[in-house]
């Protein structure tokens, strides 16, 4: 269980204060929503450990998150664009996930299996710029599957694709978080993004999560 | 001039133009461009 | 397709110039070679294979030197968060506009034969180190702590605008710092290794007042000091269109190469504060390339106020040709910078008013062209232009130093000015046509910060090249008047 209990925040110089309380279960996807500038990526920058909160406490299976840096978290993250880098290969891409002693046999192994899990066996060997929107996620979600890190962070993942990748991409990363028991948190401001994988919802206002039937 | 103070051995006169130049220098790089950008907020 | 507002009055002025600005070089040239083939005298002192061997030897050596400084240096800022880093950013920034001969004075201040490092030895030891301030050696260091700073930051803005969720991606995968640089700085920094490499070869290649204050005899001359000797010792006309030939012809097909590799990066933009901290051998590392860079770099410029301090201003302060000077400077810089500002406006808004390729070459390379001519050989063109003129000199002198700065200083400031003015065109054309929008009403007063910003920035350019090349060309008005038969 992922618990985030009264985790404050106020950005230098705002007068604007976070307190952040949610709850995300394992295999589900928590979808938070909210207009611009309400402070839903401040709150995924804080589960990544890019900012550091006031007070509050981030609990993943009995550990406190807070203290430790964005590296070292149980946590993978899937952000709008720039996921990967664009000069690597798509496999060096989802390999960058594994730690630099793996083996290049298993290496192989584990990325092919990955990039075959995304329905994206084919592309191991293009270069990252080559790919289009919604094959660029996919392999950003198999690198994920390579980490095998039980918190997801997606921030606005599907807001570049078309609708048809749309669709496809966010269909798979509901089978994935159930498959791989993630706790997947979704931040989006697409309704139907969220009706269609959601199973726990938060509104973010005036700073605070509100939940949602 | 700083060449011509140092082709005629000035050193002393020599140095103080290069601290001149440099100080004019420093003067002309930080503070005409933070001028013009303090006159751009002005009109804002 | 990208639609462009519709100013054909921007292109005709903007062509008007360019016209004006090619004419005017080939006046400058024509008069130098009309000059030359009149001259009875031969070019056969000069030693044009092994002047450009050693120019060539110590721009190149320069350039991987700098680079090489320039890239870890600017890791090291990147990297770092300490109280006073915009001031030490500011401090190597400010190499942009720092004149050569004033780091050459300082260098010579503490590593020359009576220089600080000298006394404390023979005070300490007994013993002399030498000149090292003289000679190829001297030379490099001067140029690689102006050019190394200014390369480093260019790499910086390159470096602090790599997008925030790509580090994110990196820091949340725990890359190293050797898999960080080889795998998100690299990419973001080899885009620019051609085009500041060209620039830093010209700038090493053409340098003038470092060469021949630290030269230290003719082995060490460049093409650039070698045709100020054929003009100021010897006239020898011919030998100096001889070199010039050469040092244009090297100029301009190191700009082409480059120019076909990369555009030639300008950047400058805002430093902002990355959450990614390397690992602590990693630190350690950027800290001490960090403190010796900033020494290196502060020290002769340190050494060179201290000087002029205790040396005491009162014997200079008592010459009526310092107050000449003094006075004279910031008029001739100031008339220069807004000359610049004015041409390269011109210019660049008809850049911005085309699409059309061939239109924006023409309207560009007369300004480039200028990255390519010697100083020293538009001063002497100027020089011959005006008294074939039969005008003279001296009279003409403040306005011909005026426009040379301000020609020397375009090929900056069109770089500066351009890519903002061609990104307005780009992203407002649309709008900008659909409302009917004339050139003019674009500088209402809502719009008069920003121009006012990209101006500010643009002061910065003329004053990289009236204060490096101030002296070249002021000395080379006075110069040409003693040449005068």
């Amino acid at each position: 269980m992922l618990r985030v209990e009264d985790l404050s925040f106020a950005h230098a110089g705002q007068a604007m204060r976070y307190r952040f309380a949610l709850t995300a279960a394992p295999g589900e996807v928590t979808a938070i929503s909210g207009a611009s500038g309400s402070g839903k990526s401040t709150l995924l920058d804080l589960l990544a450990g890019f900012l550091t909160p006031l007070s509050g406490r981030i609990d993943s299976d009995g550990t406190n998150l807070v203290p430790l840096p964005p590296e070292s978290r149980p946590v993978s993250l899937l952000l709008q664009s720039d996921n990967l880098f664009d000069h690597l290969s798509a496999g060096r891409n989802v390999a960058l996930g594994l730690p630099s002693a793996t083996a290049k046999a298993i290496v192989a192994q584990q990325v092919e299996t990955a990039l075959s899990e995304v329905d994206s066996a084919g592309l191991g060997q293009q270069t990252a710029s080559t790919l289009s929107g919604g094959q660029k996620q996919r392999v950003a979600l198999a690198r994920t599957l390579v980490r095998n890190r039980p918190i997801v962070l997606l921030d606005e993942p599907f807001s570049a694709l078309d609708d048809k990748a749309r669709v496809a991409t966010r269909e798979l990363v509901k089978v994935l978080t159930i498959a791989h028991d993630w706790h997947t948190i979704l931040v989006s401001h697409h309704m139907d993004d969220i009706t269609a994988i959601a199973s726990r919802r938060y509104r973010l206002e005036q700073g605070e999560l509100v939940i949602e039937d | 001039m700083m060449f011509r103070a140092l082709g005629a051995y000035r050193g002393n006169d020599a140095a103080a133009i290069a601290a001149i130049l440099l100080i004019g220098t420093i003067i002309a790089f930080v503070g005409l461009p933070k001028l013009f950008e303090r006159i751009a907020n002005a009109a804002r | 397709m990208t639609i462009l507002p519709h100013r054909p009055a921007r292109i005709a002025a903007a062509g008007a110039l360019a016209l004006a600005i090619t004419a005017l070089i080939a006046l400058v040239l024509w008069s130098i070679f009309s000059a030359a083939t009149d001259q009875a005298s031969g070019a056969g002192r000069v030693d044009i294979p092994h002047l450009l061997r050693m120019t060539s030897i110590q721009a190149g050596l320069t350039t991987v030197l700098s680079l090489a400084v320039g890239m870890a240096l600017a890791r090291a800022l990147n990297r770092l968060r300490f109280p006073g880093r915009d001031l030490v950013v500011g401090l190597f920034a400010s190499a942009i506009v720092t004149p050569g001969m004033v780091v050459a004075f300082g260098l010579l201040s503490i590593w020359g034969r009576s220089g600080w490092i000298n006394q404390a030895s023979n005070a300490l030891f007994g013993v002399s180190i030498g000149n090292p301030a003289f000679g190829l050696s001297g030379i490099l260091f001067a140029h690689v702590i102006l050019d190394g700073a200014f390369a480093a930051r260019i790499m910086l803005a390159r470096l602090d605008a790599i997008p925030q969720p790509r580090l994110k991606t990196g820091q949340s995968l725990a890359l190293s710092a050797r898999q960080r640089f080889s795998i998100i700085d690299w990419p973001a920094l080899r885009g620019t290794l051609p085009g500041l490499g060209a620039i830093i070869f010209l700038l090493a290649f053409t340098s003038f007042p470092i060469v021949l204050l630290l030269g230290g005899g003719p082995a060490n001359q460049t093409l650039e000091v070698a045709i100020y000797a054929a003009v100021r010792r010897d006239f020898d006309l011919r030998a100096a269109v001889l070199l010039a030939l050469t040092q244009i012809g090297v100029c301009s097909l190191v700009i082409l190469i480059a120019s076909a590799l990369a555009p030639i990066p300008t950047s400058l933009g805002p430093s902002t504060a990355p959450s990614w901290r390397d690992g602590m051998a990693a630190r350690l590392l950027q800290a001490a390339v960090l403190i010796l860079c900033t020494i290196a770099f502060v020290l002769p410029l340190a050494s060179v106020l201290i000087d002029g301090v205790l040396g005491g201003f009162g014997r200079l302060l008592s010459q009526p040709a310092f107050w000449w000077a003094a006075l004279s400077s910031p008029v001739i810089g100031t008339s220069s910078a807004l000359l610049t500002l004015v041409l390269a406006l011109t210019l660049a808004m008809g850049r911005g008013a085309t699409s059309n390729s061939p239109v924006r070459t023409i309207l560009g390379m007369p300004a480039f062209a200028y990255l390519a001519v010697p100083a020293v050989v538009l001063s002497l063109g100027f020089f011959l232009l005006v008294r074939n003129l039969g005008v003279a000199p001296a009279l003409a002198a403040p306005y011909v130093v005026i426009l040379g700065n301000s020609l020397l200083a375009l090929p900056f400031a069109m770089a500066t000015l351009g890519p903002p003015f061609e990104a307005i065109a780009r992203t407002r054309g649309k709008l900008i046509r659909s409302l009917d929008l004339s050139g003019w009403r674009q500088f209402r007063p809502s719009n008069i910060p920003s121009w006012a910003k990209i101006s500010a920035s643009c002061w910065r350019w003329p004053s990289v090249s009236r204060w490096a090349i101030w002296a070249s060309l002021l000395s080379s008005a006075r110069r040409i008047s003693r040449p005068c038969p």
